[in-house]
């Protein structure tokens, strides 16, 4: 070790001393043991946390199987009750196939001044020739990026997401997804998923036409997985921002093969 | 290649390196508590899942991408609530005013950078090692090891002018 290493590890050492600790082995032997869904925290979240995982959600989305939704001016997003009113185009943003089944990503500035972002399988309409396959559409707003227009004291995001959250019961052949608007100096979106994978997405550029200076990320979630945490990065690997994802609950279902995986701290939605 | 391992062999690795694992957890959660659970669950996610591991790496290889993972996770919860502010982590093991620059200093540092350095000073990995767990090739380790070391004696110096 240098001179120069050996400095920094004296001085690393001040700042997380080496303390003699042996953990609690049995501990971990026992959590391992315990069902998953009955082990209890050795220490709870505190409030603060709670609070915080309310708080940072910044995109609350909606999701309905596509046989249940409503179609209005070719986009199913325009009938839905409380989407706020579009300022200008409907910008599609990327689009693709995933299983033989066609999707859309597109976006909206909103006369609310934020930004509303939808994914779409069977666009424009959302319907599915098959009503039981499970093909889901998504739709979520937010004003809390740079460049919008934030709602009073509320904190400004680099990355929003919305997303489809499969119940494991309701085989589906089209996967879930986890696509969202983030500020401009975001160059790549890592999703942290529930089995230990992350998948690592690069963001891009919104069309002019959006009249927004956003950047936008989507991909697939691999089957039988579920997304824990989204984390922003700029072009140098900095963390820009990070949002956990709450887990949809395991119990309950919405009108059918899906739940929602975001659907608290809302910003434009229900106003 | 053989399948899995044993509960004795995740055991010694547990006590013989608990306190790297901690120290280099305390450092990307940014709290010695959230470190301490970060190791127990990566521990815990390790015994369950332990036959599937394979030993084409070395156990420990194996565990430390589940306590950097579980460590930058409780690094979301430590941080969010208190000021939102990420690019400025908070220390709470700083009780030592003498290791306020170096601290300052690393809480500057590109997150991927950090990462290394933990790895390094506090985990206590040789290059190779780290490249395992980060996911990038030992030369890459070596750069940002240089990168960090840069930075921080760039920063230190200017503290002491």
């Amino acid at each position: 070790m240098t001179e120069e290493n050996a400095t920094i590890a004296l001085l690393l050492d001040e700042v997380i001393p080496r303390r003699l600790d042996d953990g609690d082995w049995r501990r971990v032997v026992k959590d391992a043991a315990a069902p998953r869904r009955t082990r209890g925290r050795r220490r709870p979240y505190p409030l603060q946390w709670r609070l915080g995982l309310a708080m940072t959600v910044v995109a609350v989305a909606i999701i309905a199987p596509l046989s249940a939704l409503a179609v209005a001016n070719d986009w199913w997003f325009l009938g839905a009750p409380s989407a706020p009113a579009p300022a200008g185009d409907i910008v599609v943003l990327e689009s693709g196939s995933w299983n033989n089944v066609p999707w859309v990503l597109t976006a909206y500035r909103s006369q609310t001044g934020g930004v509303c972002v939808s994914f779409t399988p069977n666009p424009p309409d959302g319907r599915t020739t098959d009503a039981s396959s499970g093909h889901t559409a998504a739709m979520g707003c937010t004003a809390d990026l740079p460049g919008l227009s934030p709602s009073p004291g509320a904190h400004t995001h680099a990355i929003g997401f919305i997303g489809s959250s499969s119940l494991p019961s309701v085989p589906s052949p089209f996967p879930d997804f986890v696509a969202g608007p983030t500020a401009d100096n975001v160059a790549s979106v890592k999703v942290e998923l529930a089995s230990g994978k992350q998948l690592e997405i690069d963001t891009f550029a919104a069309p002019r036409s959006l009249g927004l200076s956003l950047r936008f990320y989507v991909a697939a979630v691999p089957s039988g997985d579920t997304v824990r945490a989204i984390v922003a990065t700029d072009h140098d690997g900095n963390v820009l921002d990070q949002l956990a994802v709450p887990q949809p609950p395991s119990t309950s279902q919405t009108n059918g093969s899906t739940t929602p995986n975001s659907s608290t701290g809302g910003v434009e939605w229900g106003g | 290649m053989s399948k899995g391992a044993t509960m004795e062999a995740i055991e010694r690795l547990y006590r013989t390196r608990y306190v790297d694992f901690l120290r280099t957890a305390s450092a990307l959660a940014n709290d010695r508590e959230a470190g301490r659970d970060a190791v127990h669950d990566a521990f815990v996610a390790a015994v369950r899942s332990r036959r599937r591991y394979r030993s084409e790496g070395t156990l420990e290889a194996w565990v430390w991408p589940m306590v950097v993972r579980n460590a930058r996770k409780r690094r979301i919860s430590s941080e969010l609530p208190t000021n939102g502010n990420l690019a400025e982590p908070i220390w709470t093991d700083a009780d030592r005013d003498e290791a306020a620059p170096i601290r300052a200093a690393v809480a500057r540092l590109p997150d991927r950078q950090r990462l290394v350095l933990f790895l390094r000073y506090y985990g206590g990995l040789e290059y190779e090692e780290i490249a395992q767990v980060v996911g990038v090739r030992p030369g890459t380790v070596a750069a940002q090891l240089h990168s960090a070391h840069e930075f921080l004696r760039h920063r230190l110096e200017e503290v002491r002018v």
